[in-house]
């Protein structure tokens, strides 16, 4: 009875520990190789041969092609400002000044990564196509239902998951305190 | 009255210490082989669908097709998958305004080698992929992103299959017409 209960408890430990801090840490990022500001979390040396492995694992597990974090960083969240999951169910706004960097871009996917099918055929705001306020300040909504303005659809089925993409002069120094000047997620109200 | 605990089995310490042991074995482990293991692999997605050689522009991100997880649905892309098995492969890319790139991943998804068109003063770009001369000859990924100082750069990469992706966002919708017949001019085939 002992022995058997030793080598379950063995097992156990094992399996959990090892499996399971395993999963964790591919999915969410030692505090090492991940960095976040506000709600945006990006893993620092996505795509880079110098990656570490929870790099490696996170993407090639996630069946991405990143561009090295030199030139292009993703910035991903599920969260608000106010650290709450991003509910469809609720109306978000987007709201900030033009990042650092030569260009950007919002996109929302389902939590697969794949786009969400919606009537305005809209999945992404960018640096471009953003319209503004006089002083150069944006707000993008965040709804299933038509918005005026900056309307981004989601899709109450799945769970949301928006994606910034920064790209970024290749010259520039950063080191792991630098931040971007990106923009709060806030929830406006819950249907 | 005392409680009977003869029936609970006793766990010893070093079982909780050997399985903890094994656990960070297991831990490591399972890090360093989940990318060989990784059926979602963007290579194992990408490379049964392209042709070895062939440039293949990729339709807009969208709902209904979108050929990885994530793709952006606001940036063009066109693939090739490279073979060096029978010599080098050429890759030509008319210059495209400063935010298109070309990225070299090898087959685990790692980005060794970028330009971008900032770095390009060109009208166009070759980059010519070709195996490794010697071990000290193969691509340095901390020269990633060198400015060309010919007409053609010669990249030496690692492995003999891996993949270039070219991506440009679309800044306008007049740009976006130019850069659709930007993508039609590019060419992936084996060096003459």
């Amino acid at each position: 009875m002992n022995l058997i209960a030793n080598i379950l408890t063995f097992l156990i430990i094992s399996l959990v520990t090892g499996l399971g801090s395993a999963w964790y840490l591919v999915n969410s990022g030692p505090d090492f190789t991940a960095v976040s500001e506000g709600p945006w979390e990006t893993w620092n040396r996505v795509g880079r041969t110098i990656a570490d492995p929870y790099t490696r694992a996170h993407i090639t597990r996630s069946g991405r092609l990143p561009v090295m974090s030199k030139s292009l960083l993703y910035f991903t969240t599920v969260h608000d400002s106010a650290g709450r999951k991003i509910d469809a169910e609720c109306d978000y706004t987007i709201i900030g000044d033009d990042p650092r960097g030569k260009w950007w871009s919002i996109a929302a996917y389902d939590g697969a990564g794949n786009l969400m099918t919606n009537p305005a055929a809209r999945h992404a705001f960018n640096a471009s196509n953003v319209l503004r306020d006089p002083v150069g300040r944006y707000k993008i909504a965040i709804s299933r239902y038509p918005t005026p303005g900056n309307w981004l659809p989601v899709d109450s089925e799945y769970q949301v998951r928006l994606i910034l993409r920064l790209h970024m002069h290749a010259t520039e120094t950063r080191t792991a305190d630098t931040t971007y000047g990106l923009p709060e997620i806030r929830r406006v109200l819950c249907r | 009255m005392s409680l009977n605990t003869k029936w609970i089995p006793r766990v010893h310490w070093t079982t909780l210490i050997a399985g903890l042991i094994f656990g960070v074995i297991i831990h490591i482990t399972a890090i360093f082989a989940l990318p060989y293991m990784s059926e979602n692999n963007a290579w194992l997605k990408v490379a049964q669908r392209l042709p070895a050689n062939t440039l293949q522009p990729i339709p807009l991100a969208s709902p209904e097709g979108q050929l990885l997880p994530y793709m952006a649905p606001d940036i063009y892309y066109a693939m090739c998958r490279y073979d060096l098995t029978d010599g080098p492969v050429a890759l030509r890319i008319p210059a495209m305004g400063p935010l298109w790139t070309v990225s070299l991943y090898d087959k685990l998804s790692q980005n060794f080698y970028i330009i971008a068109g900032h770095d390009v003063k060109r009208d166009s770009l070759e980059l010519l992929l070709n195996k490794p001369r010697s071990e000290t000859e193969a691509v340095d990924p901390a020269a990633s992103s060198l400015k060309p100082r010919s007409e053609t750069i010669t990249v030496r990469v690692q492995e003999t299959e891996g993949l270039a992706v070219i991506r440009a966002p679309i800044e306008s919708i007049s740009s976006a017409v130019q850069t659709d017949e930007n993508f039609r001019r590019m060419t992936c085939k084996p060096a003459e």
